[in-house]
Parts: C-alpha cells; sequence; structure tokens
C-alpha cells in the first residue's frame, strides 16, 4: 500500500516536472503549439491514471474484462523500442551529414589554401 | 620514394610526437598530408612550422573519416597511392619507404605493414595480438598477420574497398578496412616493420580485445 501510493506520488511527481519542462521549450520555440498540447495531455493524462489506478483497474475489469495495466506494459515496451529504433536512426543520419559537411568543408579550405 | 604517392598522417593531440614523425618523413617524401581531428594541443601549430599540407577537422570525426578525408584529397590530387601512418611515432619512416615501394613493385590492392616482433609488446598485448590473429584466419579464411597494423598503403583507385564504417570510427578502422578487403577480394601483400612500443604507447586492453573480437564476427556476418 505504501509503495503503490509512493509510485502514485512519484508519478505525478514526474509528470508535473514535466509540463514544467514542456512549458519551458515552448517558451524557447523548441516545441510548437500543438506539440505542447499533445505532450501536455499525455503529462495529464499520466496524473490522472496516477491519481486512482486501481479505480481505473477495476473500471476496465468489469466493463471490459481486460487487465489494463497488463496491456499497458506490453504496449510501452513495444512503443519503447520502436521510439529507441527511430532515435537512433536519426541520429546516425545525422552524424552522417555532420561528418559529410566538415569533410568537405576541411577539404575546401586546403585546395583554396593550395591554389593562392 | 615515387613521386606519385600521398602519405596521409592521422593525429590527435600528437603534440609531443609529430615533430619527430615529420622530421623523419620528409627524409623520405614531400607529399605530406597531416589530417587532425580537432587536437586541443599544439599538434596543429608545430604541424604549420613544417612545409606539410594539413587539414584539421572542426570536430573529432574519428579515424575512419579521417581516411576518406585523406582518400579525397588523394583523389582530387590524382594521387597513385595514398599511404596512411599514425601521428604516434609507432611507425619509422624506413618502415613506411618499404612499404611504398613494394606496393609499386608488386601493384597489389593493398600493402600492410605487420609487426614482426612481437617480444616487444607487454604479455597482454602479445596475446591480444595472436588471438586476433588466429580468429581473423577462422572467420576470413586469411592469414592477416596484423589486422590493426595503421602502417599501409593503397591503390587511390581502389573502389572495392568500403570505406563506410559501421559505426567503429575511432580505435578500430584499421581492423575493420583491413576486413572489407578482404571480403571484397583485394589483393593483400603484408611486409614486417619494426615493433615500436613506448610507456607512453596505451594500444588495446583486455575489454577492447573482446569488442574487436565481437565485431569481427559481426564485420564477417553482415
Amino acid at each position: 500500500m505504501i509503495v503503490k501510493t509512493f509510485l502514485s506520488f512519484l508519478s505525478i511527481l514526474f509528470a508535473v516536472l514535466m509540463i514544467y519542462l514542456t512549458i519551458l521549450n515552448y517558451k524557447k520555440n523548441n516545441l510548437t503549439k500543438a506539440n505542447l498540447f499533445i505532450w501536455n495531455s499525455l503529462w495529464i493524462i499520466l496524473i490522472l491514471i496516477s491519481i486512482r489506478p486501481s479505480f481505473i483497474d477495476k473500471y476496465f475489469i468489469e466493463n471490459f474484462k481486460i487487465d489494463i495495466f497488463y496491456v499497458l506494459t506490453i504496449l510501452s515496451i513495444l512503443v519503447l523500442f520502436i521510439l529507441s529504433y527511430f532515435i537512433i536512426l536519426n541520429q546516425k543520419i545525422l552524424e552522417k551529414k555532420i561528418d559529410t559537411i566538415i569533410r568537405a568543408e576541411a577539404i575546401k579550405e586546403i585546395l583554396d589554401k593550395l591554389k593562392k | 620514394m615515387q613521386k606519385n604517392i600521398l602519405i596521409v598522417i592521422f593525429t590527435f593531440n600528437e603534440a609531443k610526437n609529430i615533430s619527430k614523425v615529420l622530421d623523419e618523413i620528409l627524409k623520405i617524401s614531400k607529399n605530406i598530408l597531416v589530417v587532425d581531428n580537432n587536437s586541443s594541443d599544439e599538434t596543429i601549430n608545430i604541424v604549420k612550422r613544417y612545409s606539410v599540407n594539413f587539414i584539421k577537422h572542426k570536430y573529432n570525426l574519428g579515424k575512419s573519416n579521417s581516411m576518406k578525408t585523406g582518400l579525397d584529397f588523394s583523389r582530387i590530387n590524382n594521387y597513385d597511392y595514398i599511404a596512411f601512418m599514425d601521428g604516434d611515432n609507432q611507425h619509422s619512416a624506413r618502415d613506411m619507404l618499404n612499404i611504398c615501394n613494394k606496393i609499386v613493385e608488386i601493384n597489389c590492392d593493398l600493402v600492410i605493414g605487420y609487426r614482426k616482433d612481437l617480444r616487444k609488446l607487454n604479455f597482454s598485448k602479445k596475446i591480444g595480438t595472436l588471438i586476433l590473429r588466429n580468429l581473423f584466419y577462422i572467420l576470413f579464411r586469411k592469414k592477416i598477420l596484423d589486422i590493426q597494423s595503421g602502417l599501409r598503403v593503397f591503390k587511390t583507385n581502389n573502389y572495392k574497398i568500403n570505406w563506410e564504417s559501421t559505426g567503429l570510427k575511432h580505435y578500430f578502422a584499421d581492423a575493420e578496412i583491413t576486413c572489407s578487403a578482404i571480403k571484397n577480394k583485394c589483393s593483400i601483400f603484408e611486409i614486417p616493420i619494426e615493433t615500436i612500443s613506448s610507456e607512453k604507447y596505451k594500444g588495446m586492453n583486455i575489454l577492447q580485445g573482446i569488442y574487436l573480437s565481437i565485431m569481427l564476427i559481426i564485420w564477417k556476418i553482415v
């Protein structure tokens, strides 16, 4: 019981911190208004789930006969893998672009020097 | 030394060694290019005192990108051959001269200098070199005595080798290029070179050796 309460508290605290960071990044123009809306909605949903998770669990079992947190766990792992894949892929593509630009610039510099 | 060979020297914070390297190398050739990976010490300032070409990457891009930069420069300036060496004074100018003369003499794709005397290495490096040598033979069915040797010379217009690194841009670029050369059926010749192992020369540790062994397996499969 204490552990569950503690976890709920931690989750709500984390979500509040993320809302703050999201607003901060929006003010720095790192996120658009749409991003701000979507991410803050997700953090608010997280807060609502964290307040009474057992209530949500009971509701889904009684009405839909689904163990919702089991489903969410599987989906979360799937989303984590997919997100990780795309983040790593994008990072590699960016790295390749940066390498190409830096090398091209370095070659151009020396060729210009040799022409003089 | 043949006039159509470009010697590329890779540096990263080699202020203590680069003078000795350049003093020696300039005795055998004037076609030198120093590729520096954004050294934070006095390396480039020392290089500027010599009449050699140099390129400084704005960021450290790793050895395989330095090789590609050297290769691009070599192709633009129509060199027939490109020789690589590290700027840490681990290779002698005489050995560089030998490998360059060899590739012209026998007209193969790649000549690698292998350290002939493992006794000068410490115990763990000796064992590591032997293990990697045997593992390489088991995987690639070709006897290469020093897959990580930084002293090598290629034909510039060798398009068989895949210069795109699979991600190990820093320490194992030489081994990766060796694997690529074998897989793409390049003609390779090895000649013995002097083993120089100073206290400051760190080389590979055990973990890096294990990592390289795993990567050899992956490069064989991929």
